[in-house]
């Protein structure tokens, strides 16, 4: 299993991924803190606290949009590189168990999405100390809820990876990753944002104080995560490779 | 003249196969139905709050805002224009299409005529949609058929910018994931620097959002940039495009 996540690693090597995953979240908080900047006199007037204003203008479009939308390009880009030259062919005569392929792409796929995630946390702490705002930081919040809404973004990241490996076509995960990902703006706003995993970043992060702590999304989604992964997994062993 | 329009015919042909034209149908349609959805549900709250708009105004202001269409359509373009090249790269490369008489400059300037018929066809749809979806809703005000021409006339050059400057980009690489990254992240993340109408004149993907036909809006910053962006970016690609040595 060691090698083949090593094989994986190697296959990426020469893409431009990494360099994707670490400069979006920075590029997000560099706004939301230069809209801090903008306002500072709207946002510190009532005396709130300055961490919690940047780490809020960041993480609204973070969760919302930027975060799936990243995913979907990664876990897509998982898929591609076999797709693109007919590579399942080649992939699938080597003596590997089907299972460990598909387990280790998946593995990869979400340690990349793990580092946007850190990059994010690195990139608010580094605007605050930009902006030198004061001690003490809460670090609860500024670690802890973008991690909790990494645990709740696998429902996503294991429908694109099925999508992705499934469809030889790019185009198929990345426009239905991406075509998901444009509503949830109005879906977090219904009752039906429970059936919607596309939102489960948002709520997890609270949408930045837009919608109340639910903790319905946990069990939720790693039910949806188990299913989904073993549903995936049967249909990857089972399948005949025609192209 | 007439290999260059069989050039961009020959565009299209490419796509037949592919996702574009879902993308353009679903997109837009599926952004005025968002748009139809929201005014139906919040009617009254909308036609409060938003006392001084006539409701086809308020209609317009749900579909550009809270349905996202100001980032869905530069969205839908950067995609198109990576996937004009995807197409290519994924048939063997420029290669035969370069042994094609046709210059290289008119090539690029074939494909650039092919995103922006896509994007017309794109504000036509969605337009349509919104004025479908407010026949269907019984609006008390009568149809104002200016606003609607004149908001699309105005995304359209607007987006002139997005599509010179995602047309270049797409080009200068093989793989698609990263010319789609640059795309959204730039749109992502320029939408929200460009609150300050100085930065927003500098900033391509930003002009869509003043390209709303009501008053107190300054829609020429929509119309300068998207003229002036978009010749430029086109100049710079085509010249680009020119010298690019095409080996795979």
């Amino acid at each position: 299993m060691r090698k083949m996540l090593q094989i994986e690693m190697l296959k990426l090597k020469h893409s431009k991924v990494l360099w994707i995953a670490a400069l979006a979240p920075a590029f997000i908080v560099f706004q939301g803190a230069s809209n801090f900047l903008r306002y500072y006199d709207l946002f510190t007037g009532k005396g709130q606290n300055i961490w919690n204003q940047i780490y809020t203008q960041s993480v609204i479009f973070y969760s919302f949009l930027l975060l799936p939308i990243l995913i979907t390009l990664i876990m897509s880009l998982m898929g591609k590189v076999e797709n693109d030259n007919g590579g399942w062919k080649y992939a699938l005569t080597l003596p590997i168990k089907r299972k460990d392929m598909y387990i280790s792409k998946f593995i990869l796929g979400s340690c990349i999405v793990f580092i946007n995630i850190l990059v994010f946390i690195v990139s608010i702490l580094i605007a605050g100390k930009m902006v030198k705002a004061p001690d003490p930081i809460p670090y609860g919040m500024i670690i802890g809820q973008p991690l909790l809404s990494y645990i709740v973004s696998f429902p996503i990241m294991i429908i694109i990876y099925i999508i992705s490996i499934n469809f030889s076509h790019v185009g198929v995960p990345l426009g239905l990753g991406i075509g998901l990902t444009l509503p949830t703006l109005l879906v977090a706003n219904t009752k039906y944002w429970i059936v919607y995993p596309w939102t489960y970043p948002a709520m997890a992060t609270s949408g930045g104080g837009l919608f109340e702590q639910n903790m319905l999304i946990y069990p939720f989604s790693i039910i949806l995560f188990v299913a989904a992964f073993a549903i995936g997994l049967y249909k990857f062993t089972t399948k005949d490779i025609l192209s | 003249m007439k290999v260059f329009l069989s050039s961009i015919k020959n565009e299209f042909l490419k796509q037949k196969r592919g996702f574009t034209w879902i993308i353009v149908l679903l997109l837009s349609l599926g952004t005025s139905f968002l748009a139809f959805v929201d005014v139906y549900l919040r009617y009254d709250y909308l036609t409060k709050k938003q006392n001084l708009l006539n409701t086809w105004e308020i209609l317009l202001l749900e579909n550009h805002l809270s349905a996202l269409w100001f980032i869905t359509f530069p969205l839908a373009v950067t995609t198109i224009c990576s996937l004009l090249y995807y197409v290519d790269y994924k048939d063997g490369g420029l290669k035969y299409t370069l042994t094609l008489p046709i210059s290289k400059n008119k090539l690029y300037f074939s494909k650039w005529v092919t995103v922006v018929i896509f994007s017309i066809f794109m504000i036509i749809l969605n337009i349509s949609g919104l004025i479908l979806a407010g026949k269907i809703l019984n609006f008390p005000d009568s149809l104002d058929i200016y606003l609607f021409l004149k908001y699309g006339i105005y995304q359209f050059i607007s987006l002139l910018g997005v599509i010179s400057l995602q047309l270049w980009l797409s080009s200068r690489t093989n793989n698609i994931i990263v010319s789609l990254a640059q795309g959204f992240v730039g749109i992502i993340a320029s939408l929200f620097l460009a609150q300050s109408q100085f930065i927003a004149k500098l900033i391509p993907y930003a002009h869509i959002l003043y390209s709303i036909p009501l008053k107190g809006e300054n829609n020429s910053i929509a119309i300068q940039g998207g003229i002036t962006f978009g010749l430029l970016f086109l100049f710079i690609g085509m010249v680009h495009f020119k010298r690019k040595d095409i080996l795979d």
